[in-house]
């Protein structure tokens, strides 16, 4: 049993460590995302996550039989028999932190108390793209050889991310999304595993390229469309071209979408699945899709208004006489101070604006200009609409 | 700050007991590298899908609540599919008590992990100490050992580097389901 491993999952297992320590003691909700975004960075993180959390648990185990007495242990100089084990640890820390540096800029401070956690953090944040694809070169094989899980590419609250892929097509990534990209031989298949991505398709006629939801694919030859989903709907928009919406293979238990992600798709699938009805979808339309049911009604391709379902790219979100609630949900999605709405009557006012999606006090200042609303603060930095009378009293609902 | 938490480490109120009897099953039965790559990567899969707002509410209980469900669902799908194989699963709801052999493999690994605390420094041991058996704080450790927060943070993360790494060198972290088939074993089927 091998307990040597190369240096960046070394690293890896060294964050996960420290995360493990830090997730036991108090953290904000900004310290909170970051260990999320951490976390998504790779299965290598998830694993060394999972086994720093099992070896805390035993330790919190031991600790409970421990009998030493704390005094008298803080009593002891430092330089006992536990030295060996401190220095193993000491040393393949150093080593470890070392060779990440050099390959990802990552630079693991000798003293942490020099350091803040949050300025390390953000170091971390900034370098995540360098980290992820030292850490897919240093796995191994083992990810890479698999062709079921390609390259991920994802987005943090707020954050928008364009990515050029290898045949000339590109995928822009909205606020909190995550994209998986596993190209084979005969289709170009890029999977949406959460929010929303614009992608502008390379021609290939012998290459269909499919975004790819929970069974549901988009596919095209060569166009511009835009896909989005929930854990409910697949909405696709497309802005050039013409994309085929169509059932890709129909998931019923778990196990069958396990391998389903595991195995790559079947090309054409969905043959001997669900009679699969196939929705052509023009440019200037949309068509929005149940993910549970993946019934495919081509009637229900509508008129789109691309400013309102695209402007995301550039940085307008366009409301044309839409409910309060559902701009608010809008705005949420990109930041991670949400608003909230007090009333159910603000809940269902309309009104049509165009705002900055990462400016949410556009909106508020706008709702306060009618003078019926008042704006709480929470301490959390979360934003409370709340309804008031002419005369500046709260109404309760 | 209001959303500001502390989880008393003593009992770990933050997993349910579910969720504490899985990591340490985890530990007991995980050895073998290929499993535990297998249930990363579907762990990973489902994290990526989950809303962010959700996770970010209470990642660490969220991560283990699924790592936990893939386990248990894998461990059911091997017993439904192919019940010759030995199942020593970690479906917490269809064995609430861990097998004998499992009993031992804890032991074991007890031995080893309080072996690995004996060792460490006596500063390092009493940071740990305090904080997991005593329940104090990194704030009141810090002020009883007279350190700076960050340097108590580092007592505890050499403390598990140390103590995580004497559990492999033993041979026994490491995560992965014992003897259950994976997916793609099945579905090469």
């Amino acid at each position: 049993m091998s307990h040597r491993i190369d240096h960046a999952t070394s690293a890896i297992r060294m964050d996960a460590q420290e995360w493990v320590v830090r997730l036991d003691g108090p953290l904000q909700a900004s310290e909170r995302e970051e260990f999320v975004q951490w976390l998504r960075r790779s299965p290598l993180h998830v694993r060394e996550y999972l086994k720093a959390e099992a070896a805390w648990q035993i330790m919190l185990q031991a600790a409970v039989r421990d009998t030493a007495d704390v005094d008298a242990l803080s009593r002891q100089p430092d330089a006992s028999a536990g030295k060996v084990v401190d220095l193993l640890a000491a040393m393949a820390e150093r080593g470890g932190g070392v060779q990440i540096a050099s390959r990802s800029g990552t630079i693991r401070p000798g003293n942490g108390a020099r350091h803040g956690w949050r300025g390390r953090g953000r170091k971390w944040a900034a370098r995540a793209a360098t980290v992820a694809a030292v850490v897919l070169l240093a796995a191994g094989g083992r990810w890479l050889m698999q062709p079921v899980d390609g390259q991920v590419y994802a987005t943090a609250v707020g954050e928008t991310r364009r990515i050029s892929l290898q045949d000339g097509s590109t995928v822009e990534l909205n606020t909190d999304s995550a994209v998986q990209v596993r190209y084979q031989r005969g289709y170009r298949d890029i999977v949406l595993l959460r929010g929303e991505a614009f992608v502008d398709v390379a021609k290939d006629p012998r290459r269909p390229f499919r975004v790819m939801a929970e069974g549901v694919g988009a596919r095209a030859v060569g166009t511009a469309f835009n896909v989005r989903r929930d854990n409910r709907r697949l909405e696709v928009t497309v802005t050039e071209g013409r994309v085929e919406v169509e059932p890709v293979e129909t998931a019923s238990t778990n196990w069958q979408r396990l391998a389903e992600d595991l195995h790559v798709m079947l090309p054409g699938a969905g043959g001997d699945g669900a009679p699969g009805e196939v929705a052509l979808v023009s440019s200037g339309q949309r068509l929005s899709v149940d993910l549970r049911s993946k019934s495919i009604d081509a009637g229900a391709v509508t008129h789109a208004d691309l400013a309102r379902w695209v402007g995301w790219r550039h940085g307008r979100l366009h409301f044309d006489d839409e409910r309060l609630d559902a701009i608010v949900a809008e705005l949420n999605r990109y930041n991670s101070r949400q608003i909230r709405l007090k009333s159910s009557t603000l809940a269902s006012r309309r009104i049509s604006g165009n705002f900055d999606p990462n400016r949410p006090q556009q909106l508020l200042r706008f709702l306060a200009m009618h003078g019926d609303v008042v704006v709480h603060v929470n301490p959390n930095g979360d934003s409370e609409v709340v309804p008031v009378s002419t005369d500046g009293k709260k109404i309760r609902r | 700050m209001a959303e500001d938490y502390e989880a008393s480490s003593f009992e770990l109120p933050l997993f349910d007991a579910m969720g504490r009897r899985f990591l340490r099953r985890l530990a007991a039965q995980l050895r073998d590298g290929t499993d535990e790559d297998d249930l990363a990567q579907e762990v990973y899969l489902r994290l990526l899908r989950a809303e962010s707002s959700r996770l970010a509410r209470d990642p660490r209980r969220y991560a283990i609540r699924v790592a936990r469900n893939v386990a248990v669902e894998w461990g059911r799908l091997a017993r439904h599919r192919r019940p010759h194989l030995e199942l020593d699963v970690l479906d917490a709801k269809a064995a609430p008590d861990p097998s004998p052999e499992a009993h031992v493999e804890l032991d074991q690994q007890l031995g080893h992990m309080t072996d690995a605390l004996s060792q460490l420094s006596p500063a390092r041991r009493a940071a740990v100490l305090m904080r997991l058996r005593d329940g104090l704080s990194y704030a009141e450790i810090a002020e009883a050992m007279d350190l700076s927060i960050s340097m108590v943070y580092k007592h505890l993360r050499l403390g598990l580097a140390a103590c995580q790494q004497q559990l492999e060198s033993k041979g026994v972290t490491g995560v992965a389901i014992h003897a259950t088939a994976t997916p793609k074993e099945q579905a090469e089927k």
